[in-house]
């Protein structure tokens, strides 16, 4: 069965271009548009077997989406891939703190997220 | 396997998603000059100036990506109150929103993402016009939008890497000169377009030669 990853941004562009990738892949995407709709849609799946998330987004950003899933029981071994321009140390430390697994620096080269997604999936 | 990402339906949603930013910018620009203590209006101009450079760069869309990022430094630096909001201060910003506008519209109608030459543009003095893959370091060059990709330089305004001439470059020390014709600009600044045709064909993407700038940030399971 096919792994399924919720990916989260603002961005139609980066978003289109990450599921268009992850596709290939083989993998399913959910989409969602910021921080509290990727908490809905994360809700709303039966499951989510990884999370791609940018930082900076309107209504909730990264930082607090990360810490509500992880603050659950149900999500706190998801893994969760930041992807953002924010590629100042501070953020860095940031996200990794709030318990992402992994921070990529937009813009990220398709085959390492590709690699990268597929390792943390196991 | 960078081929496989050769699709041209991203790049018509880019344009989309760049023209509603550009939406959301401008008239919060004007808005801005008339009253230039209001942060809250700053917020609303950086979030698309910020997504603007984020989506243009996972594209390698590189000259959109320069120009937004520097406007967005500039953004930066007035949120935090490190610079005040002056009329040369806004005139750079109105200056690099109509350069991306510009660069947005060349893009859509004809593939090639620069500044069509326009009389109030002049190729600025030691930077002939050039290939954007002809730039040096880590460059556009992989990318291809048919035989006609070339950057016309203009003074203060390009993008890509001589863009610093926005004025953004040195956001601290000021602006020392008014970005020629720029009131004339503002006046000029316009809706989206009429839809043209959009030459996907000649679209090509190649993420995977758009060099080391990916940084990998991890922690141990």
């Amino acid at each position: 069965m096919a792994k399924r990853i919720l990916i989260v941004d603002d961005s139609k562009t980066v978003r289109n271009l990450v599921a268009f990738i992850m596709k290939k892949e083989g993998f399913k995407v959910i989409i969602a548009e910021d921080g509290l709709d990727g908490l809905e849609k994360l809700y709303s799946e039966e499951k989510v077997d990884l999370i791609i998330s940018d930082i900076n987004m309107p209504r909730m950003d990264g930082f607090t989406f990360i810490r509500t899933v992880r603050e659950q029981e149900a999500y706190r071994d998801v893994p969760i891939v930041v992807l953002s321009t924010e590629g100042q140390e501070k953020d860095i430390q940031k996200g990794l703190g709030l318990g992402a697994n992994l921070y990529m620096v937009k813009p990220a080269q398709p085959e390492t997220m590709v690699k990268n997604v597929k390792m943390l999936l196991g | 396997m960078s081929q496989e990402f050769m699709d041209p339906e991203l790049f018509a949603d880019f344009i989309v998603e760049a023209k509603e930013h550009l939406e959301t910018i401008e008239p919060n620009l004007l808005e801005l000059e008339k009253n230039p203590g209001n942060l809250s209006l700053l917020n609303e101009i950086f979030r698309p100036m910020h997504s603007l450079k984020g989506a243009s760069g996972f594209l390698g869309l590189n000259n959109i990506n320069g120009l937004a990022h520097k406007a967005e430094n500039i953004l930066d630096e007035l949120r935090k109150g490190n610079m005040r909001v002056t009329a040369e201060i806004m005139d750079v910003i109105l200056a690099a929103t109509d350069g991306l506008r510009t660069i947005i519209d060349s893009l859509e109608t004809s593939g090639i993402e620069g500044l069509r030459h326009r009389p109030d543009h002049r190729p600025h003095r030691g930077h002939p016009r050039r290939p954007v893959g002809a730039r040096t370091g880590r460059s556009g060059g992989s990318r291809h939008f048919g035989p006609g990709n070339t950057l016309p330089a203009s003074p203060g305004r390009s993008p890509g890497r001589s863009s610093g001439r926005v004025g953004t470059g040195r956001p601290r020390g000021g602006v020392r000169a008014k970005p020629r014709g720029s009131r004339g600009r503002r006046r000029r600044i316009r809706g989206i377009s009429a839809q043209s045709g959009f030459r996907s064909h000649a679209l090509h993407l190649d993420l995977h030669r758009r060099g080391p700038s990916q940084r990998l940030h991890g922690r141990s399971a």
